[in-house]
């Protein structure tokens, strides 16, 4: 145990955390100098693409020290965005210690701050890492000067490093070594072990991520998960060296996995405690938390017939991302599809471009909506997600909203347009402190609705990326509740519908309105778009009539090329869904998810 | 492919010619043909491939017996800028043509003359090589607007070529002007109108502008150097056109043509009627009755098929009776006079009227077009909007 380092890798987004992974792993022979890159930690395209991790997962990374000592070094890798908080905590807890790479041309920024303080909140040792150093721009002393000030850490652990070069990863190996702290545990003690991850293998069943803290496991023990008890016999115990690597067994302090033909996702939750079924431990590790969806939106297939498929697809992406879930549904303008809730609005997006991608579906998407608490006049109370379902507002008493608790970092020469934003989307301000002179926190309690949407993007765009953002779940809080109806050629389509705060209702009326109007092709007679409360129309647009759809000439008899055209119109035409007699593409649905900004 | 036999279905009819020239000195801005630059070997090279795929064509058997029931009639060479070649060479083509070929008695044999490619002397060459009909693609009479096409040449330049073909004896022509171009209103339109038929042309085409992939048109429009066209406009200049021209004689017999009896085009009115064409030269296309194919688009394809003996059709696509049943329908409902769907039924052996009913028959409330027992026409409105009712056949 004492030769076993369990640490992560958090910084600032760019500050080059992936890139110091990759270096990590190709000097420790993890990974040849051929396949690198190739390899790597996050292995989904749409991860890499984005820049983001969501499925964290671990390696071990084999190095003899100065001292001549064979080192096993878990690298656990974690998520990097808002919407997973959740899982980069438990991920964290894995660990003992935590390298927070700092470009040294940037310096200190929102998000070092931010995984900071969760590092520290989970007691971590933290080596703070100079990267970039290779930079013309690149200013160590400045750097150092602000670990000291802003982060309160020795400046003199910090280690100078150009991960992109490859200087300075030795050191970064050796404090590793010597500052991070082996892992402490009983391994005489019942099994306490903590999952961290967990991903669906076709031929295996899950894979379960573990941190053993007391304990061991083989194949053959009976396991236990302690949230819902379900219990399963071990087949398998490894590591990770990128590809699996089996073990006779993993004991407390080491990072591993276990495979025992779990069939069900749902069994392993992030977070959880895994024991033995006859040698339970006293108690579960705490913080655990079932974590919960909190955003809805309806998926249906443009075409009908992929309803199966995407039915498959569905069951599949779940059995990797327990936090997905789903639930058939119905609408009459585009038939069947399912309720899906997510995590957040980036988890949406994954799961959106997972699924036309790597399954080939075309999609439309309803607007996302949170959930509301409606009581009804009878003393009654419903938990909505989905517009469809908002009752007769003749029978509604009133209506709550889910509510946040914001905290958020700024620079100081920010802080008039952050408050701004926040008032903007109905948040009340509850503190406000100066955490030295130039930086302000600030706590604002925000409908989570308002926050949801472009909350994020706005705040790091007025702060040019430099306010951090936190939240925690506060309670639902009444509100002023309308459902917004949009009415092409007078049917309702309700698909379309979103329940909005009565103060918005106008405003996002009309632009669904305008926004239907630009992507929807002319027909052959004039539609009218509507945007209606009840049966009052708050908004309205219309789209003239198409007047001219025609081929002039067939040059010297082609006919083959006019047909392709009129082939290539039809194609177009079945990617569109007909909502009564008009022709929607499925633009028209994305353009109406669209926030001002992106216009 | 080259089965020009008359089992299926029976073809009552003679033959028409079309013979692609692919030559041009510059390129339309609306243009995304396959067109080579003009250059005086190539276009020899050329000649002698198009005579070696003639004489190919003469060694068909389904296509001679074709022939000696109906011949040929009509003969057209069409481009590119047919006009760029010399009457001796159109001769020779002629010629050729005309060994292996049995023509009717007065066939029509149309040339497509660009303006400014053909001066007096030649006009007078081409008419002594024995063409009988002149298609004079004039496209606008506002120098702006030839300039924004980016035509090669003016006003002035097609006002003495049509000169020209007047005293070289054509007494049957066609003008050819483009509707919605960009920049083009509603008045110019009418002043181009206005001028095309102070000029009395027997026949008149007008093509609304289509904004084609890989045209420079498309690019520059794409990146933003000028305005999309206006589709409600070239709507409005489209009706404008059909009315002008009914009240100067010229009345509709297509979507985009216009001609009184008698001056309409025959060779075109193949294609409209489904009837069988030989597509001769590179990128042409013919229909045998059976099948149609088009000939390999890029010159030095072509040639090196017909040098080493092959036909140099690249695609060709076999029509089963359900196939060749809608693409007649496709093109006969161009026609204003419309179809005649118990003929049309019995020839392909389906219920025409029935298919229509099922196939557009929610469409007729829209008015695009008019159903009796056994005809079928556009309407007005549908010609302008054909493309909706047409994209239910394909
Ligand atoms: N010049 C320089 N660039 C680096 C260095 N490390 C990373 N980068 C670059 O910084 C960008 C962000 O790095 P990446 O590892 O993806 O950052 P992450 O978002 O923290 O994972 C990439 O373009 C890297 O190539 C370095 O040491 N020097
Ligand atoms: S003359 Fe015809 S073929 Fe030649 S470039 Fe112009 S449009 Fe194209």
């Amino acid at each position: 145990m004492d030769n076993i380092r369990n640490f992560c890798i958090i910084a600032h987004i760019d500050h080059g955390k992936s890139t110091l992974a990759d270096r990590l792993l190709q000097i420790t022979g993890v990974v040849g100098d051929h396949e690198f890159r190739d390899q790597m930690l996050d292995t989904m395209d749409i991860e890499r693409e984005r820049g983001i991790t969501i499925k964290s997962q671990s390696v071990v990374l084999p190095y003899t020290g100065r001292d001549g000592v064979q080192y096993r070094l878990n690298l656990i890798d974690t998520p990097g965005h808002a919407d997973f908080s959740y899982e980069v905590s438990r991920a964290l807890v894995a660990c003992e210690g935590a390298l927070l790479v700092i470009d040294a041309s940037q310096g200190v920024q929102a998000q070092t701050l931010a995984n900071f303080y969760m590092a520290l909140e989970q007691d971590l040792e933290i080596i703070p890492v100079i990267n970039k150093i290779d930079l013309p721009a690149a200013d160590v002393e400045l750097v150092k000067t602000q670990i000291k000030k802003d982060l309160g850490l020795d400046p003199e652990s910090a280690v100078a490093i150009s991960a992109k070069e490859g200087v300075g990863i030795e050191e970064v190996l050796e404090a590793i070594v010597h500052l991070v702290p082996p892992p402490k545990g009983d391994p005489a003690a019942p099994l306490k072990a903590l999952i961290f991850d967990s991903h669906w293998d076709p031929y295996r069943g899950t894979i379960v991520n573990l941190r053993l803290f007391d304990g061991e496991v083989k194949p053959g023990d009976m396991i236990r998960f302690m949230f819902n008890n379900a219990s399963y016999k071990v087949e398998e115990t490894g590591v990770f060296l990128i590809a699996r690597q089996p073990r006779p067994k993993l004991c407390a302090g080491e990072v591993g996995y276990i495979i025992a033909g779990i069939k069900t996702v749902s069994d392993t939750r992030t977070g959880d405690t895994v024991t033995l079924a006859d040698r339970p431990c006293a108690e579960a590790l705490k913080g655990f938390q079932l974590v919960k969806p909190v955003v809805f939106s309806s998926f249906y297939p443009i075409s009908s017939d992929d309803y199966e498929e995407l039915a498959v697809a569905l069951e599949k992406l779940k059995l990797n991302d327990a936090s997905l879930t789903f639930e058939k549904d119905h609408s009459t303008a585009l038939g069947h599809g399912f309720r899906c809730g997510f995590l957040g609005l980036l988890h949406l997006e994954v799961v959106q471009e997972r699924l036309e991608r790597e399954f080939d579906l075309s999609l439309i998407l309803t607007a996302p909506s949170v959930q509301y608490l409606i009581g009804f006049k009878d003393g009654q109370e419903i938990i909505i997600d989905n517009p469809a379902k908002y009752p007769d507002p003749m029978l509604v008493a009133y209506a709550k909203e889910p509510f946040i608790r914001a905290a958020i970092i700024t620079p100081e020469q920010y802080l008039g347009a952050v408050i701004t934003l926040c008032i903007e989307r109905r948040g009340v301000q509850k503190e406000m402190k100066y955490l030295d002179t130039s930086r302000v926190e600030l706590v604002f309690d925000l409908p989570l609705a308002e926050v949801l949407f472009d909350f994020y993007d706005r705040l790091k765009s007025i702060s040019r990326g430099y306010a951090s953002f936190d939240y925690e779940f506060l309670e639902h809080r009444t509100t002023d509740l309308v459902k917004v109806d949009i009415l092409v050629a007078t049917e309702r389509v309700d698909a379309l519908s979103m329940l909005v705060h009565a103060d918005r209702a106008y405003s996002r009326a009309r632009r669904s309105c305008e926004r239907l109007k630009k992507e929807i092709p002319r027909q052959l007679f004039k539609v009218p778009i509507q945007g209606a409360i009840g049966g009052k129309i708050i908004a309205r647009e219309t789209i003239s009539p198409l007047r001219k759809d025609v081929t002039a000439k067939c040059y010297g008899g082609d006919i083959t090329r006019k047909k392709k055209l009129l082939e290539k119109q039809k194609e177009g035409k079945k990617r569109m869904k007909q909502v009564g007699n008009v022709s929607i593409p499925q633009s028209a649905f994305l353009a109406v998810l669209k926030t001002d900004e992106e216009e | 492919m080259r089965d020009f036999s008359p089992v299926f279905p029976r073809e009552e009819a003679s033959l028409g010619i079309y013979v692609h020239v692919p030559f041009c000195r510059t390129r339309c801005h609306y243009c995304a043909f396959s067109t080579s630059p003009y250059d005086v070997s190539a276009v020899e090279r050329y000649i002698t491939a198009v005579k070696r795929e003639i004489e190919l064509w003469s060694r068909e058997p389904s296509l001679q017996e074709l022939l000696s029931d109906f011949g040929a009639d009509t003969l057209y060479f069409g481009g590119g800028t047919p006009s760029l070649l010399e009457p001796r060479q159109i001769q020779e083509l002629l010629e050729a043509c005309q060994q292996v070929f049995p023509f009717a008695r007065n066939p029509e044999i149309t040339l497509e003359i660009n303006p400014a490619t053909a001066d007096a002397s030649k006009v007078r060459g081409m008419r002594d090589a024995g063409l009988n009909r002149a298609s004079l693609g004039i496209q606008s009479f506002d120098d702006t607007e030839l300039a924004a096409m980016g035509r090669p040449h003016t006003v002035e330049d097609a006002l003495r070529t049509f000169d020209d073909l007047r005293r070289a004896g054509f007494d049957d022509i066609s003008l050819d002007l483009i509707g919605g171009f960009p920049g083009q209103t509603r008045e110019s339109a009418r002043r181009s109108l206005r001028a095309a038929i102070d000029l009395g042309p027997e026949h008149v085409s007008v093509y609304l502008l289509e904004v084609k992939e890989g045209s420079r048109l498309d690019a520059m429009i794409r990146s933003g150097q000028i305005l999309a066209p206006d589709e409600d406009l070239a709507a409005d200049i489209y009706l404008d056109v059909c009315s002008s021209l009914a009240e100067a004689g010229y009345a509709q017999y297509e979507i985009s043509n216009f001609a009184p009896e008698g001056h309409r085009s025959k060779h075109n009115l193949k294609y409209w009627r489904d009837r069988p064409y030989l597509g001769l030269g590179p990128a042409a296309h013919g229909m045998t009755g059976r099948a149609r194919y088009a000939n390999a688009a890029d010159v030095a394809a072509y040639e090196r098929n017909v040098n080493e003996d092959r036909l140099p059709a690249g695609t060709f696509m076999d029509f089963t009776p359900d196939i060749r049943f809608r693409e007649a329908l496709i093109m006969g409902l161009r026609l204003v006079e419309g179809l005649d769907l118990v003929k049309l039924g019995e020839r392909y052996r389906v219920d025409a009227r029935a298919f229509v009913l099922e196939t557009i028959g929610d469409l007729e409330s829209a008015g695009l077009f008019v159903l009796s027992r056994d005809h079928l026409a556009l309407t007005a409105r549908g010609r302008l909007l054909s493309n909706i009712v047409f994209t239910r056949w394909v």
